[in-house]
């Protein structure tokens, strides 16, 4: 079923709607949400969270695009049950890995500067991927949008896996860069 | 800032990517790799060709053969205008020739289908080997000073033989070589390794007589992670608490760490190259002591020692690093 049938279930409270989107986009969500905590009930639980979310976003809203509309929800739930889970201890796996690769582009902290506020580090975020190069930008998502590993990045793109490190560390070296030159604190 | 803050940091980057463009994300999906029916059909393509040659060539041959054969036992005997009378064993002669020449020839022509056979296979074989080649990675292995085999990929991607000069104009790891060096040293040998265009490591070397110093560069990994030593565990790094050889005196259980430890920058000091670096008595060297150890900055960088060396005179190299 395409999108804009599926959404028109959505609009037309039809519970059908969350069947053909479990149908198409389950196993897709799915896979965000394992990346990310790295265990089968829980993923399971966030995906079926993400339909109960979608049911009550749609209407008003009505995504351009389905799959990274539900996606998005996927993997903040997931996310937030990752903190969640690891609030006490540092965990494992690749979620634990991507975020200690991120500490490397936190810049370094003024005391007499407040935290950037979301929305604008978002706005940052999305001006600096931006600047990016197709290639690079799209690794970088698929390590640190959707927490792939290095293998099934180089794989999908057909690249060696040397350079898929090497470009995430360029790109990293490049948002710390980019937030200190914009005087960002976190 | 302490790890926490920055552990804090990381997730806000991360919660903060959740808002990435839609086009962006939709563009990172990329091309899957599909299987090319087309691509191998090549081969198989070349396969019917031949064999349909071959088969098609063979067929015409004995068709040729067998009407020509008879034809030309006939033709003489036509042409001959023998009389009727003919001496019947000069006619058993030509047939028998006709017989001999239809197997002469019979044997000759098997003999070249074999060859057409055998060409026909190395045939597909070069074109086999020439697709795989397209594809097989050549495994050119390389161990780093660090101990880890290298797998560099396609032959492509072999180490670019550079000067101190160039290696030091290196985009991010060039900042991480030292800038002074024990008295008499004078570089002799340096590296860049990429794979596709990209920088991936640099080495270089210094010598003076029989010492040498080799300084590798490169970006830490998670593959690395098993190597980040504690040092309130002296027993997985301290070369004097065991005797040489180490593989014999060094438990199983340590030696992944202990064959090359990696050290945090905010852990390296005097007392961790003291611990890393041994004098060996070795006839026809030096008895300066020596050592390898790597070194984790926070920025993500590996720098990694190998060579001789006072602990001192190390210890200021990695002090002339200008990066930090």
């Amino acid at each position: 079923m395409k999108d804009t049938e599926i959404l028109d279930l959505y609009w037309a409270r039809n519970e059908q709607a969350i069947t053909e989107t479990q149908y198409s986009y389950g196993k897709y969500c799915y896979s965000i949400a394992f990346h990310i905590l790295h265990d089968r009930e829980d993923s399971d639980e966030c995906v079926n969270d993400t339909w109960l979310r979608a049911w009550y976003a749609i209407p008003p809203k009505r995504p351009n695009k389905l799959s990274l509309f539900l996606g998005t929800i996927t993997r903040n739930l997931s996310f937030d049950k990752w903190k969640h889970k690891n609030a006490l201890k540092r965990g494992n796996g690749e979620m634990e890995l991507a975020l200690d690769e991120l500490m490397e582009c936190v810049p370094a902290a003024h005391s007499t500067e407040d935290a950037v506020e979301a929305a604008e580090l978002e706005r940052l975020i999305n001006n600096f991927l931006h600047t990016l190069p197709e290639r690079e930008c799209n690794v970088f998502l698929r390590r640190y949008w959707y927490v792939e590993e290095y293998h099934e990045i180089a794989e999908r793109f057909q690249m060696n896996l040397n350079t898929v490190k090497t470009s995430l560390f360029r790109t990293r070296t490049k948002l710390k860069a980019f937030l200190e030159q914009e005087g960002i604190a976190l | 800032m302490s790890d926490k803050m920055k552990r804090d940091g990381a997730m806000r980057l991360f919660e903060a990517l959740s808002s990435a463009d839609e086009e962006l994300l939709e563009r990172s999906e990329g091309k899957k790799k599909v299987f090319s029916f087309w691509k191998y059909s090549k081969v198989m393509a070349a396969c019917v060709c031949l064999v349909v040659l071959g088969t098609a060539t063979y067929a015409t041959t004995r068709v040729v053969n067998e009407s020509g054969s008879s034809a030309d036992c006939a033709a003489p005997m036509e042409n001959m205008q023998m009389p009727k009378e003919a001496d019947a064993a000069a006619e058993d002669d030509v047939v028998a020739d006709g017989v001999a020449a239809d197997e002469d020839w019979a044997a000759v022509e098997e003999a070249e289908a074999e060859n057409r056979m055998e060409e026909s296979s190395e045939f597909i074989k070069e074109i086999v080997s020439a697709e795989n080649a397209e594809e097989e990675l050549y495994d050119y292995s390389m161990q780093g000073t660090d101990g880890v085999i290298m797998d560099w990929g396609p032959i492509e991607n072999a180490p670019e033989r550079l000067d101190e000069k160039a290696l030091r104009a290196e985009e991010i790891f060039g900042d991480y070589l030292p800038t002074e060096l024990p008295t008499g040293y004078i570089f002799t040998d340096g590296n860049r390794f990429s794979d596709e265009g990209a920088t991936t490591g640099i080495s270089v070397t210094w010598s003076k007589g029989l010492d040498y110093i080799t300084v590798d560069v490169r970006e830490y990994t998670a593959e690395d992670s098993y190597r980040v030593a504690d040092i309130s565990k002296p027993e997985t790094y301290n070369v004097h608490l065991y005797e040489i050889p180490y593989a014999s005196s060094v438990p199983d259980e340590m030696w992944m760490i202990f064959n090359n430890p990696i050290f945090r920058e905010s852990d390296f000091d005097l007392e961790i190259i003291e611990a890393r670096m041994k004098r060996v008595e070795d006839a026809g060297d030096t008895d300066t002591p020596r050592g390898h150890f790597t070194v984790l900055y926070d920025s993500g960088v590996l720098v990694s020692f190998s060579g001789k060396g006072s602990v001192e005179e190390i210890w200021n190299l990695f002090q002339s690093i200008k990066a930090e």
